[in-house]
């Protein structure tokens, strides 16, 4: 964490630091919740999982079938670097009564690591299985409730007592004759007993609360931290130069599997300003070292901006890096357009054709945002039943609630929109919780990577080998291709094979006017949602506010 | 002390109390043998199934049967202290008083104390499991109070039969059944310690300093209070038997299931269910401790202990080291000896699965052996304390 408190931080930076301390997660920020969209056989259906942030621990695997009656929904997770070799046997998933449609199923999840559940559908439409990927980290430790550490501390008070008064009891009357009275020497002995054995268990209670310590020690030391990283910004040649140094000692060390790229970037970066929201910036950094990223900051306002930087492992693992960055006033004030007409050289690194960026002003979800090139863009929650309407923008959304986050955009003439694909698929959507202690990258599949999922799916086809950077160039090439082409619906995965399997998702094709994000808003909060769209070669941002109410069924 | 003493004439009663203190076992002793044995049932249908199975909850049989152990012993030795003070009359002698107004026979208020530690260690654990998540190490504080739990049992099972042993009158004619009771509890004490320490008495261990330090802090000590307490002539010999004889049971019926995993990342192809290793060859100093015990008797306490440390070390190395080298080879690896139980988790490169030793250099070995010397000396010292108390125990 590179925080750098130098000057009087705005609004919520001091809250937002304190959260990004605390609550950085992995595949996303703050939680590693999953919700996925895909088919299995002949039934698209929707995945939710919400591991709880212990390690080793039961989740719950919730699949929710969105067309069709399946017969039977099977659950299974394999650890990354085992597959389903060495994964215990699919177990069958029940029907969660009062919930048409859904299923559920807790599998036991034994390490902090990446899987594939395979979730398996049977039934008259068609059977088929869906890798869905999830990632486990261990993010927290559970106080003792009052209730239970006074029965504790009474039982623990009896068993003292009882240990002691049976030692005494043992030594003044344990080798009597029966009916013989101790006599008074034999009493002595049995205080002194009494009094050693009173030393050791003084003794081995002060060892056992330090065994204690030591085992929550160690528990919080293999709980989740972020990678340790700086960052910082830079005038170079009258432009605003972001480097992102990894300073992390396993990464350094190639300890982990090398990053690949998803979606054809290595890096997905966000700058969202930290005080209001309201400028964001997704930007595509270029390596220019093994562990330093760099990249140009645009035509943004000054100020302390929220870093996200979101990274993709071979291993399937996703981790996004976090930090914050003051960005100085930019040195040039120019238009975007100036900017770019810069010359590129060693130093100032050029703009990724995708990265895009803009100062938003939100507006509340179901309402209508206007876009720079014209036309407007809408959000809208779909819980599954009617789409609430412009007209009704009372939207009551709750923590833990799964549904679509509907995107419409409308031309000027308020025609619907024919959206391009951006970087594979038909758009992109960022959430950030308001207090900052949450941040996830959403894709028309759901939450995980399609990069990663395919990741996943080709060590379980038996290739485990570990791309090097010339394939890795090549992956990147390729999806550039497909990017600017335009051509294929299909993901930019490195192995284009995986693209006729049924895990392939259906819905980021290219060209076409519906778009949606399944989610679920993992707490209650205040977020807000950063859309973004390709339509007429122009990248368009949107930001909606939404305010997510507590869950109406316990999370665990 | 039979249970129908409550609807009987006082008179008849103390008749029956002479009779019973003369050559019958007391009901409790019955109940907490079996509880005892139930809980190392338990405890080794348990350990089998996490190598085995790894996922369990609250009911699995295992359980049942560990918690059914602490129940009876809890339930019996309760009934039998609130029988004692409060509706015995007049109040039995034979007993130790505990908080002045309780009566009970010490093993019983042993066993008591076990069932309690278990009860309070059941709530313990459940929250370290919410708190610290599902078991990745066996060895945590509220697992170590359920431990203490069953050693506790064990040695009211123990306590109990010893005074049994030492009102039965009829051992001098070789007819008495309790100096076997004894030697039977000893013996589930010794595989409960043994099992403790399977930690430190894995096979890729059996050629180093460690394996040898920890047999010599538990074994001699176990061994020779056995052979100084229990009233039979090769008393260590019939403990260790005991010893032997459980775990090489468990060796062979654990396999006969068929079982699969059910956690993952599995790394053995596991179809059955894994027992845990072949006992340890302890039979073979028991034998060395009895010979000596009988040899020394005319000696002092120190002396015996010295040579009865020393000959543990040399006899056991002698036996074991040999027997380590013979469980790495293939030959091995079948259903007598079962050197194939390899939990489902194990990693296929394990030292154990591909034979090999942890390998130390030789300094470091011989200073293994002589801090297990020393040990061993001392371990045989407080075994032969604790053995001379353990007889004299007559409540």
């Amino acid at each position: 964490m590179n925080a750098q408190v130098a000057h009087a931080t705005p609004r919520f930076s001091a809250v937002v630091l304190l959260f990004i301390g605390w609550i950085a997660l992995s595949a996303h920020v703050g939680t590693n919740q999953v919700v996925f969209e895909g088919r299995a056989g002949g039934y698209p259906l929707r995945v939710m999982i919400n591991p709880s942030g212990v390690v080793p621990a039961q989740v719950p695997i919730i699949v929710r079938v969105l067309e069709g009656a399946p017969t039977r929904v099977t659950v299974r997770a394999a650890q990354w670097n085992v597959g389903t070799k060495g994964a215990p046997p699919a177990e069958q998933a029940a029907i969660v009564p009062g919930d048409p449609g859904v299923w559920s199923h807790d599998l036991w999840i034994m390490t902090s690591s990446t899987y594939a559940v395979h979730v398996a559908v049977e039934g008259p439409a068609g059977s088929g299985t869906v890798i869905v990927p999830l990632q486990t980290s261990a993010t927290r430790t559970l106080g003792m409730q009052s209730g239970m550490s006074a029965m504790l501390i009474v039982l623990g008070t009896l068993l003292v007592a009882g240990l002691l008064t049976i030692v005494g009891a043992a030594a003044r009357e344990g080798s009597l004759p029966a009916g013989e009275v101790p006599s008074t020497p034999r009493r002595r002995t049995a205080r002194i007993a009494t009094a050693s054995t009173a030393a050791l268990l003084a003794l081995a209670l002060f060892g056992g609360s330090k065994w204690w310590d030591a085992e929550e020690r160690d528990y919080k030391s293999r709980l989740f931290k972020p990678i340790p990283m700086t960052s910082a910004v830079r005038t170079v040649d009258g432009n605003r130069v972001l480097t992102i140094a990894i300073t992390d000692s396993l990464w350094r060390t190639n300890r982990s599997t090398p990053i690949m790229p998803d979606h054809g970037k290595l890096m997905h970066l966000f700058l969202i300003r930290a005080d209001d929201a309201n400028a964001i910036a997704h930007l595509h950094p270029l390596r220019v070292h093994a562990d330093t990223f760099v990249t140009r900051v645009p035509t943004l306002p000054e100020g302390r901006y929220l870093l996200f930087g979101d990274l993709l492992f071979q291993s399937g693992t996703q981790r996004t890096l976090v930090d914050t960055v003051d960005v100085p006033v930019a040195p040039v004030v120019a238009g975007e357009t100036a900017s770019e007409s810069v010359q590129p050289n060693a130093s100032v690194p050029p703009f990724d054709t995708d990265d895009a960026w803009r100062v938003v002003s939100a507006v509340a979800i179901g309402s209508a945002s206007p876009l720079t090139s014209g036309g407007s863009i809408t959000l809208a929650a779909d819980l599954g039943g009617a789409i609430p309407s412009a007209n009704s923008p009372a939207v009551s959304v709750s923590a833990g609630r799964d549904l679509r986050l509907v995107v419409t955009v409308r031309d000027a003439d308020g025609k619907t929109s024919v959206l391009e694909p951006y970087m594979g698929m038909g758009g992109h959507a960022m959430v950030l919780r308001r207090d900052a202690g949450i941040f996830m990258h959403l894709h028309p599949m759901g939450t995980a990577s399609m990069t990663a999922q395919a990741q996943l799916q080709r060590r379980e086809q038996g290739d485990t080998a570990i791309l090097d950077s010339a394939a890795i160039a090549i992956a990147i090439g390729r999806a550039e291709l497909n990017h600017d082409s335009a051509s294929g619906g299909s993901a930019p995965s490195v192995d284009s094979r995986n693209s006729s399997h049924d895990a392939a998702p259906t819905t980021h094709s290219a060209h076409s006017t519906a778009l949606a994000f399944p989610f679920s808003f993992p707490s209650d909060g205040s977020y807000r949602v950063f859309v973004q769209v390709r339509r007429n070669g122009v990248v368009e941002t949107a930001a909606f506010d939404v305010l997510v109410a507590p869950s109406v069924k316990p999370t665990r | 002390m039979d249970s129908s003493v409550l609807s009987v004439p006082v008179a008849e009663r103390d008749r029956s109390d002479r009779v019973a203190r003369s050559h019958a076992i007391p009901w409790q002793l019955t109940a907490v043998v079996f509880a005892a044995t139930s809980v190392i049932v338990g405890l080794i249908w348990d350990i089998s199934w996490h190598m085995t199975i790894g996922r369990d909850t609250f009911w699995t049989p295992a359980h049942l049967a560990i918690y059914t152990g602490g129940a009876v012993a809890g339930l019996s030795c309760g009934f039998e202290v609130l029988r004692r003070s409060f509706f015995a009359s007049p109040k039995p002698a034979d007993g130790v008083t505990v908080w002045r107004i309780f009566n009970g026979p010490l093993g019983g208020w042993l066993a008591i104390w076990g069932a309690v530690a278990m009860l309070t260690s059941a709530p313990f654990d459940d929250w370290w499991h919410d708190a610290y998540g599902l078991d990745v190490k066996i060895i945590s504080p509220p697992h170590a109070l359920l431990a203490l739990g069953f050693l506790m049992i064990l040695a009211g099972a123990l306590l109990l039969a010893q005074a049994a042993q030492s009102r039965d009158t009829s051992h001098a004619d070789g007819a008495s059944s309790t100096p076997w009771i004894v030697a039977y509890t000893s013996g589930l004490v010794l595989t409960m310690l043994a099992i403790f320490t399977t930690e430190y008495h894995d096979r890729v261990l059996m050629h180093s300093g460690i394996f040898y330090i920890t047999s010599a802090l538990v074994f001699p000590f176990v061994l020779v209070a056995a052979g100084r307490a229990t009233r039979l002539r090769f008393a260590a010999t019939a403990t260790a038997l005991v010893y032997t004889v459980v775990t090489c049971a468990q060796v062979w019926i654990l396999p006969l299931f068929p079982a699969t995993p059910m956690l993952g990342p599995i790394r053995q192809n596991v179809t059955h269910m894994v027992p845990m290793d072949f006992p340890l060859l302890l039979i073979v100093p028991a034998l060395a401790i009895d010979l000596l015990l009988r040899a020394t008797a005319a000696r002092g306490a120190w002396t015996r202990a010295l040579v009865m440390g020393l000959a543990f070390v040399v006899v056991f190395t002698a036996a074991q080291w040999p027997f380590g080298d013979f469980l790495m080879t293939p030959s091995a690896r079948n259903a007598f000896f079962r050197a194939d139980n390899f939990p489902y988790m194990l990693p296929t490169d394990a030292w154990g699965v591909i034979g090999k030793f942890f390998e130390e250099p030789a300094a470091e070995l011989m200073r293994g052996f002589g801090v297990a010397a020393v040990v061993a000396v001392l371990s045989a010292r407080a075994g032969l304390g604790w053995g001379n108390w353990l007889s004299a125990v007559k409540r």
